[in-house]
């Protein structure tokens, strides 16, 4: 490593894991060497499948079973860690070194009291019991170190905690030992986006105060960006590229972080042309003795996948795998400033018919023992044919609830929903067979929206067929559908498990486009997808709505994915609608405290000025 | 939240042949096992029956190379006996394991599907029916109709099938909120198709595990019954009949109570095996390292 730092805190050298199989070793970290000096914070970024996690439990010996660090070195503060026993590597945890999760609701005992997860920690690290005044008062003190600054909260129990909140006990459990080194593993993913900027001020305060060593994973440049002094990009098992945070987010040095941070869509307006990588990300040992990144590459030639290439260093502490970064970093740059360009959103006549209508709506779900909870109340809004309209809210805001309301999966406690197919038939409610056909909906995860059990040519012939096909009709339509999605025709014989997250989701987008919609309703599509298939996905959407004129109701957490898709948007605060408007007035210009909040907690927009 | 992004391209070919190791050498005994009953069932009778003719003169003989079990008290040939005992071995726990496994599909997954008073009704019996205390009722219905191995065969099966019920209908609550439920009922399909097409296919390790271990339980308590003297003819080859009857030569031919014996414990424990393995291998479709 080439960052001169005087106090090193931890050095990983050359360092290969595999998991080992009585067929042989499959690599799944190759070659890596990071290094990270005493209260500086660095970010491993990268897609599902990287190996980022895989690194952090290499680091903390917390290995799963058949995989190991088959070389290199990892030394802590200069004592070398793939020497100590499993004893003596348990030691470093928690008292050195500690993990703070990513799921809040998961990683908490739900039987010990916020208190008692700190409490047990600074116990273990003093070496004996404290007095149960003591104990308190000092989980207190811990808990205001998290801004948590109500003493109450030290007698709850996490189920009565919120996600933010727990998080921050959770962070105050993993300080409780005093660690020298905190590793981060997506702290802030599973929370809302006001939530998680509050998580991640919080993090970088401690880590400064505290002047902690700091690994950041996150699969969001944009938020390892916002936390962290210096980025590792990995990519396949191997790192692609390593900087100073301000260096790589002026101009990366390879072209997979470059194509990572132009996928990742901006808040600020409508890109014209929507940045993609094509194809998925691999597994280590396919990419093993080539560039990882050479299938997806648009830059790729021969000598790319000749061997895999070495680190080099091309600038002060900016090192890069990219053997062609000389020749291509002119493009590159022009290619930047292309996908900036920006167009504006759609703008509808004004005799564009409304197809659905959604008056006063309410939703009220009953909890037992005569308390209910209200998910809408009052909600109305208006799609006209061919429109794109984003409905945006935090968890809890009942935006989901609209969504099952609109195509009658729910039905709703008050408020009517008239829905006016082409055909002429007059309106109809979302319960009646004929909305069938006029509205499909497409769902978050991916994983469990088709039939596991099922081939995807089945899914998608199985409504055809019985909307009166014949079979070879039926077969022909399914090849169409594919084609629409941008998936080769030889995908039907596959089943889902053979499929991609991005490829899955583009089934079901098929299935839901196999009955002709009118309305395609979009519950958080692209949230569980990796930044560069997200981005295939949204262009997908785009073109949907050039090519079959079909209605959009999009609902997303996401300000920049809703400012790419949509017309106009709602803003939904507790089942109310806070504020709505076409999306560059409510975006640019946001009248409702809410909204204010919301775009002010975006990561990372502009913020590499700030670090 | 981030999913691990797998490539397709390579798992459609070899990933779903290699999908799931190959079974360990138990389970491959088992499966040698039950095939050798399987054939001894179907066509093992008509080369034995001539062997399993009483003969007098030759009375609780210890195994011998003319009798590989010796014989029983009127001079029939045990192993003879067993083979043709085979084919009502099998029959009566495949016929319970059967009903139960159809039931239970049936009404499991409409309870759970359709809720409402449907479920209550058909839990509300499976409950009553649990309460009863299974075996106990068999016994009283079977020695007062008459022991016959066709009662047997439905009592047990009445009494089998609600443990499955309660099995299917937790699988199939778990799949009705699953996003590919819920596209399809958008997709405006019919209830008895999701149900049917869609989650029984989902449920099926399931089934299958269950099937296995209700064929054991089965083959066992009917063994038990004709040990009773209920539930088979006095005089049949049946498994559980040998036991009992031979066990008065158990000194003169142990081989004539021990071999029905260790031919019903180990067919359970094969057939246990078996559906074991089936359900940890189908019940994981994606076990390949991501």
């Amino acid at each position: 490593m080439s960052t001169p730092m005087s106090a090193s805190l931890l050095e990983v050298r050359n360092l290969n894991v595999v998991h080992r199989t009585p067929a042989g070793d499959n690599p799944i970290l190759a070659d890596i060497t990071i290094s990270l000096a005493k209260g500086e914070s660095i970010a491993l970024v990268g897609e599902s499948g990287s190996g980022k996690s895989m690194l952090s439990k290499a680091i903390v010996g917390l290995l799963p079973p058949g995989v190991l660090a088959a070389s290199g070195s990892m030394r802590y503060q200069g004592v070398e860690l793939s020497t100590l026993n499993g004893k003596q590597r348990a030691a470093y945890r928690g008292a050195k070194m500690t993990l703070l999760f990513q799921d809040p609701f998961t990683t908490l005992n739900p039987l010990l009291k916020a208190g008692d997860h700190i409490i047990e920690g600074v116990e273990l690290a003093a070496g004996r019991k404290m007095g149960r005044r003591q104990g308190r008062n000092e989980a207190i003190r811990r808990l205001a170190e998290v801004k948590i600054n109500d003493e109450r909260v030290v007698d709850r129990y996490p189920f009565q905690l919120s996600g933010g909140m727990r998080q921050r006990v959770a962070l105050a459990a993993a300080l409780a030992r005093d660690p020298s080194l905190l590793i981060a593993d997506e702290p802030s993913t599973a929370l809302d986006v006001t939530t998680q900027a509050e998580i991640l001020d919080l993090i970088k305060e401690t880590q400064r105060s505290r002047e902690m060593g700091l690994i950041f994973i996150s699969h969001d440049l944009r938020v390892a960006f916002s936390v962290c002094d210096r980025v590792y990009v990995l990519y396949g098992g191997s790192i692609m590229e390593t900087g100073p945070t301000v260096d790589l987010f002026e101009a990366p040095q390879h072209p997979y972080t470059h194509g990572l941070m132009l996928s990742e869509p901006t808040a600020t307006g409508r890109q014209a042309d929507l940045y993609s990588i094509e194809g998925s990300v691999p597994r280590p040992d396919e990419v093993k003795d080539r560039c990882s990144f050479v299938d997806r590459c648009r830059w790729t030639q021969p000598v790319c996948s000749a061997a895999k290439p070495a680190l080099e260093t091309v600038g002060a502490g900016v090192e890069t795998r990219c053997i062609r970064i000389e020749e291509i970093r002119e493009e590159m740059r022009e290619e930047r400033r292309a996908v900036k360009t920006m167009s504006d959103p759609r703008d509808l006549a004004e005799d564009v018919p409304v197809i659905a209508s959604i008056r006063d709506l309410k939703k009220a779900f009953d909890l037992g023992h005569g308390q209910t909870v209200e998910a809408l109340r009052g909600v109305s809004l208006d799609i006209r044919r061919g429109e794109s309209i984003g409905l945006v809210g935090e968890s809890g805001s009942g935006k989901t609830t609209a969504a099952r309301c609109l195509v009658g999966l729910e039905t709703p406690t008050g408020g009517t929903i008239e829905l006016v197919p082409r055909d002429g038939i007059g309106a109809i409610r979302p319960t009646d067979t004929a909305a069938r056909r006029f509205v499909q909906i497409v769902f978050q995860d991916p994983y469990s929206s088709l039939n596991p059990r099922q081939s995807v040519g089945s899914a998608l012939r199985e409504p055809l067929r019985l909307l009166g096909r014949s079979k070879t009709e039926a077969q022909k339509e399914a090849a169409g559908l594919l084609e629409t999605v941008g998936l080769p025709v030889a995908y039907a014989k596959r089943r889902p498990d053979a499929l991609s997250g991005g490829e899955r989701q583009r089934v079901a987008i098929a299935r839901a486009l196999s009955v002709k919609p009118e309305l395609l309703v979009c519950d958080e599509p692209v949230s569980a997808l990796d930044v560069s298939v997200q981005a295939q996905v949204l262009k997908l959407f785009r073109n949907l709505r050039e090519e079959f004129g079909v209605s959009l109701l999009f609902i997303t957490h996401d300000m920049a994915v809703v400012r790419q898709v949509a017309d106009s948007i709602h803003i939904l605060y507790e089942g109310e609608v806070v504020e709505s408007g076409p999306v560059d007035d409510v975006l640019d210009n946001p009248q409702d405290s809410y909204t204010k909040r919301l775009i002010a907690s975006i990561p990372g927009e502009g913020a590499a000025a700030e670090t | 939240m981030s999913i691990p992004e797998s490539n397709g391209k390579r798992k459609a070919g070899l990933g779903r042949l290699r999908r799931g190791p190959r079974p360990p050498g138990s389970v491959v005994v088992a499966f040698a096992f039950v095939a050798v009953i399987l054939i001894v069932g179907f066509f093992g009778e008509p080369l034995v029956r001539e062997a399993a003719r009483q003969d007098l003169t030759e009375v609780s003989q210890p195994p011998s190379y003319e009798h590989w079990l010796g014989t029983d008290r009127f001079g029939r040939d045990v192993l003879a006996r067993m083979i043709i005992g085979t084919s009502t071995a099998l029959l009566g726990p495949f016929l319970i394991a059967g009903s139960g496994l159809v039931i239970s599909a049936l009404l499991g997954i409409t309870a759970a599907y359709l809720g409402g008073w449907v479920d209550q009704v058909i839990m509300r019996w499976v409950d009553f029916m649990i309460a009863l205390p299974g075996l106990l009722v068999t016994i009283v219905v079977v020695s007062v109709i008459g022991g016959s191995y066709g009662v047997a065969i439905i009592v047990l099966s009445i009494f089998n099938v609600q443990g499955d019920i309660r099995i299917i209908r937790g699988a199939a609550l778990e799949q009705k909120p699953l996003p590919y439920i819920e596209s399809l009922q958008s997709l405006g399909f019919s209830k008895s198709r999701i149900m049917f097409r869609h989650i029984v296919p989902n449920v099926s390790p399931l089934l299958v595990a269950d099937f296995a271990i209700d064929f054991s339980l089965a083959l066992v308590a009917l063994a038990g019954l004709s040990f009773l003297g209920l539930g088979s003819e006095p005089g049949s080859a049946e498994w559980g009949a040998m036991l009992a009857e031979n066990q008065s030569i158990i000194f003169s031919n142990a081989a004539a109570t021990l071999g029905p014996g260790f031919a019903i414990v180990l067919l359970a424990v094969s057939v246990h095996l078996i559906g074991d393995w089936l359900y940890d291998r189908y019940s994981a479709p994606a076990r390949l390292v991501s």
